[in-house]
């Protein structure tokens, strides 16, 4: 199991780029977390996350051809590599592991 | 449909070179989505929120800053050599006279008045270490 750990938004950005389908860019990223999640994702966290990936080689990213509807500005595309995705399921493993046999106890105390 | 200007010109020069055009253009594109579907007024309100958002989130390091002031000077004297000259002419002729009428400020105390007033800004640690050097 890995010993690099992945936060809130880190996760979020991740799974994001699985569900646009391996490729995606800010604006189609902030979207997909949004309207999943239903929260509003401070943009600029979600940039650093982006970044913060991108060091790390769970990202990797290339920049695309300047278009109209960004203003005559280029898109940076983000694509999921392999250690990130492997990256991924080692955090799943690990929160379904640590949830296992503790989700009924979790929901008597919030209650 | 564009973006309000003034908000845009300050994103141009905040956020720092790598990550601008992606950040900017992201943001210009869901701006035109946002005015087509709530209005242009609306948009526009969005617009300068995330604005507000993104400069108070993304402080750039002093070294960019100045690295970025230093780039932008360099381009205003190629676009426009005669104004970015009379600006340095007139400054520098402006210190030379301050530093004639009083020599105090000549010495050392000025750098320390430079080093307080920073130390009154919002700079981090590691940033006042690379004013201050070594110790």
């Amino acid at each position: 199991m890995s010993r690099v750990s992945l936060g809130d938004v880190e996760h979020f950005v991740l799974l994001a780029l699985v569900r646009l389908g391996g490729e995606g860019y800010g604006a189609t990223i902030l979207q997909e977390i949004t309207g999943r999640t239903g929260r509003e994702v401070a943009r600029a966290a979600v940039y650093i996350a982006m970044r913060r990936l991108e060091a790390k080689g769970l990202l990797k990213s290339r920049l695309g051809e300047a278009t109209a509807e960004q203003g005559g500005r280029p898109k940076r595309y983000f694509a999921l590599t392999k250690p990130g995705a492997r990256q991924l399921a080692d955090s799943r493993r690990a929160f379904v592991r640590m949830w296992e046999d503790v989700e009924h106890l979790v929901q008597k105390a919030a209650r | 449909m564009t973006p309000p200007r003034l908000a845009n010109w300050i994103l141009s020069w905040w956020v720092p070179d790598s990550d601008r055009d992606e950040t900017i253009g992201d943001l210009n594109e869901q701006f035109a989505k946002r005015a087509t579907v709530d209005g242009r007024g609306r948009a526009s309100r969005w617009y300068w929120r995330q604005t507000a958002h993104l400069v108070g989130r993304w402080r750039p390091r002093l070294g960019a800053v100045v690295a970025q002031d230093v780039r932008y000077a360099l381009r205003l004297l190629r676009r426009s050599p005669g104004y970015a000259l009379t600006v340095i002419v007139t400054l520098a002729r402006r210190d030379v006279l301050r530093r004639s009428a009083s020599p105090a400020e000549n010495s050392d105390d000025s750098l320390g008045d430079v080093r307080s007033e920073l130390r009154g800004a919002v700079l981090s640690r590691s940033d006042m270490a690379v004013i201050d050097g070594p110790r």
